[in-house]
């Protein structure tokens, strides 16, 4: 086994370093030291100095997230997100006050026309309804209401003001257990960020919530709906999970999104969006002292709110294998999922370093046999996605023609197979082993990414994860691959999602007896 | 850090008029602590230091960049072929996407195919080709101890491709299945069909992976011309970020690639546009939710002399999330999830382009507003506010483009190759704070062409909320059915 890699770690307190030994002549240590912070009410700072350029990553990450959402509003918390781009009472708006009692009053109207709609529905469609006089009163004030809204928002101002200051890549991001906030800003703004967020925790605005609510629809309709890679993921996560709430679409399903309230929303905000239950991650060219002292000043005196209680469901045992098909105007694509890996757990390593011998570059067994050799796949990948409380291991395939989705399955399953029956040889571990290596080394050169690995294994496990996974991957054996594929590669954890050509349907010669009418998914 | 702490105490003192006192500076309360609108903070003075690289021509005529950047044991190298797709000969379009691949996985005089994955695996290099219309790139990352080996692989791809027959056939069978699913995505379909209907007959209206037509006539001579042509150093640049000592590096390229004779003069230059387009409306007709909706029309060059009006007039109108159009047509009124507007810029002339998708039922008011901001910015002159906060943020984020080594570069290799000055960046702040309001008017009555324009809709016509003939008579495309066929 040949490698002069040597690693050497020295785990302080809050220290690691890994050094590279370059032919036995340099040595280079590498240092994540990360410096941890709890405020009074409970938030968390977690700031990483890189003092490479005057630049800084500033995340806010909510240890809340679609997993989270009542009964009947899924897309909820991604709706939130959303609208915390809105502004505060006093980022925003000309007149809060005013704008309070439109909103009332909107709001008021849209219930009711929510209501008379459904009464009309359940009319006769071609005679007028006792309702058509009402709905046509309330939709001419609620465009009075609107137009007197408008006057008083200034919709751009919070994202403005970060614009105008040099902000890059705000935005934010909603997944099943956080939803977190970030921009990156020339380093001598850190206080711009401080005062924003923690005016955003402490009085936000859903200011245009309806307008936000249709975006967030067409937000569906391009991801989803007439995309038939999000939709075939949407299909396959939600028969893979039948009680978790990873079931349900992160986005939300149509009807939920579309009868969404402001009320629900600012509840929502309320229950969950204490700074107890947030961390900021902070990464670039600061002090940690003074970050600490900014973060006192700003985020110190809002009161905590309750915490975020774990979900409680239990994904139930898998009695057989699970298939989906959706069947769309698209070339055929083919995704496996194999249930069970949870963060952090031994299993979850082995995966790591199963998906980069399966899929990592073309010497891997995926990519040179059914990409190369077979010429069955356009490209196919394997990954882990451990989750927090119950995963999975994919495989994701974009067969080329003439090979079909079932041959490509079954070429899959060949080579999950030889990896129950045959231990992977030592160069390819190691392979493997120095891939997450190198890969681990090049995320460590920029701060969006260093932010984003600490606060998302501080939502999952612990940021102190980033320190322990490099050398747990290097002690994963053959051994181990072998007993991971054994426990895993089974048709009782299985789910098998497909997207099937729909032959367009021709005007003249009417064959499709599938219907066209993609909303009824 | 002195006049941060006089800054807060004078806040603090302010604040504690107010009936908040609290005088430990440590730990204030927000109330206390805090202006009442982020505009009135006081920012430290930032320190940017504009890295510049090394610039050195071998011998040969390569020109080389070098910029050290000790933090981690990485090296990136970055090679710019100064031609690209636009140099395919008719008939053959995608023989520079087809040289860009086999360069990466056909292997070279030493190596063969296996052997380089292998080798390159081995060290977790990566090592990546493409072309686009005017250039071509490779981008080679690896670890600073592999440096000798990688520099000897880079010398081998670059002047050395074996363009086997076999691999020829593997990447072209590869890309007949991107043909064969390029009508799965609406937004994939409209993007090319406005190209075509944009340029019809310049290359820019081509797609850069060929049809399965073109391909079928690409030949391993075909590769190889192409390649003893472009390839020279002459027309090549070569820039090195990351963990190196400055003069050891250049002593190790001089050995390397100062071996490749130049023979060749340095770049085609592309072939200038001869026409412009008619004004059309078109329709593909698609069931789906939502349409794509592109508009647009020829821009400009990338050394367009009003090239930073432009810039300002084009963020105001479209070019952020805080554009006018993004404002009226998402934030406003909830009609679509994105919409941009930007000038593609390029040596010949670019496009203009504003893309958006909303639902069916409301294509043509989305048309409408469109039109309508784009008239205003014809009209009216913009708001000092509006201009003063573009300004700025341009400004501030400037250092963003500096944050990373291999991206500094990059620019410095762009700049030159594009044929921009020497002082582009040391004179980029004044170059943006020259613009006037009546700068944006003018360059908006110059630039946009609100009635002479290529509209594209993909989507589901009989569910519009009006016919899309209120925009001028339409013509509907019909998607030919990419039968590529299957290669032998």
């Amino acid at each position: 086994m040949k490698t002069n890699i040597l690693i050497f770690l020295v785990i302080g307190l809050f220290l690691f370093c890994f050094g590279f030994s370059i032919n036995g002549q340099d040595t280079q240590a590498v240092k994540i030291d990360v410096k941890e912070h709890v405020l009074k009410n409970g938030m968390k700072v977690l700031i990483l100095e890189r003092h490479n350029a005057p630049t800084v990553a500033c995340y806010v990450y909510f240890r809340v997230g679609s997993v989270h959402e009542p009964a009947g509003q899924s897309g909820i918390a991604h709706l939130l997100e959303h609208l915390l781009f809105k502004g505060t009472h006093t980022i925003g708006t000309t007149n809060y006050q005013k704008e309070l009692e439109l909103t009332k009053r909107q709001d008021e109207i849209m219930e009711r026309l929510e209501t008379l709609a459904k009464l009309k529905q359940s009319r006769p469609a071609d005679k007028p309804s006792a309702e058509d006089m009402e709905i046509k009163t309330l939709e001419n004030e609620l465009k009075e209401v609107n137009k007197a809204l408008q006057s008083y928002m200034v919709a751009k101002e919070y994202t403005q003001i970060y614009e105008k200051n040099g902000a890059r890549d705000l935005n934010a991001s909603t997944s099943q257990y956080t939803t977190n906030y970030y921009c990156q800003l020339p380093s001598n703004k850190l206080e711009l960020w401080a005062w924003l967020e923690s005016n955003h925790l402490t009085n936000p605005v859903l200011r245009g919530f309806y307008e936000e609510r249709d975006t967030v629809l067409e937000e569906r309709r391009q991801r989803s709906e007439d995309n038939p890679n999000g939709l075939l993921w949407e299909e396959f996560i939600c028969t893979m999970f039948k009680a978790h709430p990873y079931h349900r679409p992160i986005i939300g399903w149509r009807s939920d999104i579309e009868s969404l309230k402001r009320s629900q929303v600012d509840d929502y905000f309320k229950r969950f969006y204490g700074p107890n239950n947030a961390i900021a991650v902070i990464v670039g060219d600061v002090k940690s002292d003074e970050v600490i002292r900014l973060m006192k000043r700003y985020f110190e005196a809002i009161p905590s709110g309750t915490p975020v209680a774990p979900v409680t469901t239990v994904e139930p045992e898998q009695f057989g294998e699970r298939r989906v098909t959706v069947e769309l105007e698209s070339q055929p694509v083919l995704v496996i999922g194999y249930k069970g890996v949870t963060v952090g757990q031994p299993d979850d390593y082995v995966f790591d370093i199963i998906s980069n011998i399966l899929s990592d570059g073309r010497t891997s067994r995926f990519y040179k046999k059914l990409v190369l050799d077979k010429k069955m796949c356009l490209s196919i990948d394997a990954f882990n996605s451990a989750q927090k409380d119950i995963g999975f291991f994919g495989v994701y395939a974009v067969p080329q023609a003439p090979f079909t989705t079932a041959a490509v399955e079954k070429a899959v399953y060949e080579e999950l197979e030889l990896l129950k029956k045959e231990p992977v040889s030592e160069k390819e571990l190691q392979r493997a082993k120095n891939n997450l290596e190198v890969s681990f080394l090049r995320g460590l050169n920029s701060n969006e990414q260093m932010a984003e690995r600490i606060g998302y294994n501080e939502i999952t496990s612990s940021w102190r994860y980033l320190l322990d996974w490099l050398p747990t991957c290097q002690k994963v054996t053959a051994q181990n691959v072998m007993d991971t594929a054994n426990k895993y590669f089974l048709p009782t954890k299985r789910t098998v999602g497909t997207i099937v050509t729909k032959k367009k349907a021709e005007p003249q010669i009417n064959t499709d007896e599938h219907g066209s009418d993609r909303e009824a998914h | 850090m002195l006049k941060r702490m006089l800054l807060l105490i004078t806040l603090l003192a302010i604040a504690g008029c107010s009936g908040t006192p609290d005088l430990d500076i440590h730990k204030p309360t927000p109330k206390s602590s805090k202006v009442s609108h982020p505009d009135q903070l006081k920012f430290p003075a930032l320190e940017v230091k504009i890295p510049k690289p090394e610039r050195t021509v071998l011998s040969n005529g390569l020109i080389t960049f070098l910029l050290e950047d000790n933090e981690l044991p990485l090296i990136t190298i970055k090679v710019l072929i100064r031609n690209g797709a636009v140099q395919d000969e008719a008939g053959k379009s995608g023989t520079a996407n087809l040289v860009a691949r086999l360069m990466r996985t056909g292997g070279t005089a030493k190596y063969s195919a296996e052997a380089l994955d292998e080798k390159l695996e081995f060290m977790s290099a990566e090592l990546s080709a493409s072309a686009s219309y005017e250039d071509m790139d490779l981008k080679f990352s690896f670890l600073s101890r592999d440096l000798t080996a990688c520099l000897d692989i880079l010398n081998e791809v670059l002047f050395h491709p074996a363009f086997p027959e076999d691999k020829l056939a593997k990447e072209k069978s590869r890309i007949l299945e991107s043909i064969r699913r390029q009508n799965d995505q609406p937004d994939a379909i409209a993007g090319r069909e406005f190209r075509k209907l944009l340029y019809p007959t310049h290359p820019f209206g081509n797609e850069i992976h060929g049809t399965a037509e073109t391909l079928a006539n690409i030949t391993v001579e075909d590769l190889k011309a192409f390649h003893q042509k472009y390839f020279t150093p002459s027309n090549m640049m070569l820039g090195v970020a990351g963990s190196f000592k400055k003069d050891s590096m250049l002593a190790l390229l001089k050995t390397h690639f100062e071996g490749a004779a130049s023979d060749a003069p340095r770049a085609v230059p592309t072939p200038r546009l001869a026409r412009t387009f008619a004004k059309s409306v078109n329709l593909i007709n698609k069931e789906v939710n939502q349409s794509v909706i592109q508009f647009g029309h020829l821009g400009i060059d990338r050394l367009n002399p009003d090239y930073f009006k432009i810039m300002m007039m084009n963020a105001i109108l479209g070019g952020s999330s805080v554009s006018r159009l993004y404002d009226q047509i998402r934030e406003q009124r909830g009609l679509a999830y994105g919409v941009y507007s930007y000038f593609t810029l390029s040596a010949d002339t670019g496009m203009f382009i504003v893309d958006t998708s909303t639902k069916n039922e409301s294509v043509a008011e989305v048309i409408s507003i469109i039109l309508a901001e784009i008239k205003n910015m014809q009209t009216n002159l913009v708001n000092e506010e509006e201009l003063k906060n573009t300004k700025e943020g341009t400004l501030n984020g400037f250092v963003f483009r500096f944050e990373n080594p291999v991206r500094v570069v990059e620019q410095y290799m762009y700049i030159e190759h594009i044929g921009l000055p020497d002082n582009y960046l040391a004179t980029y702040r004044d170059n943006i704070m020259k613009v006037t309001r009546e700068d944006i008017r003018a360059a908006a009555q110059k630039y946009l062409k609100p009635d002479d324009y290529i509209l594209l809709v993909v989507g589901d016509s009989k569910k519009f909320d009006k016919p899309l003939s209120e925009f001028g008579p339409v013509n509907e495309i019909k998607l030919e059915n990419p039968k590529a066929k299957e290669e032998k």
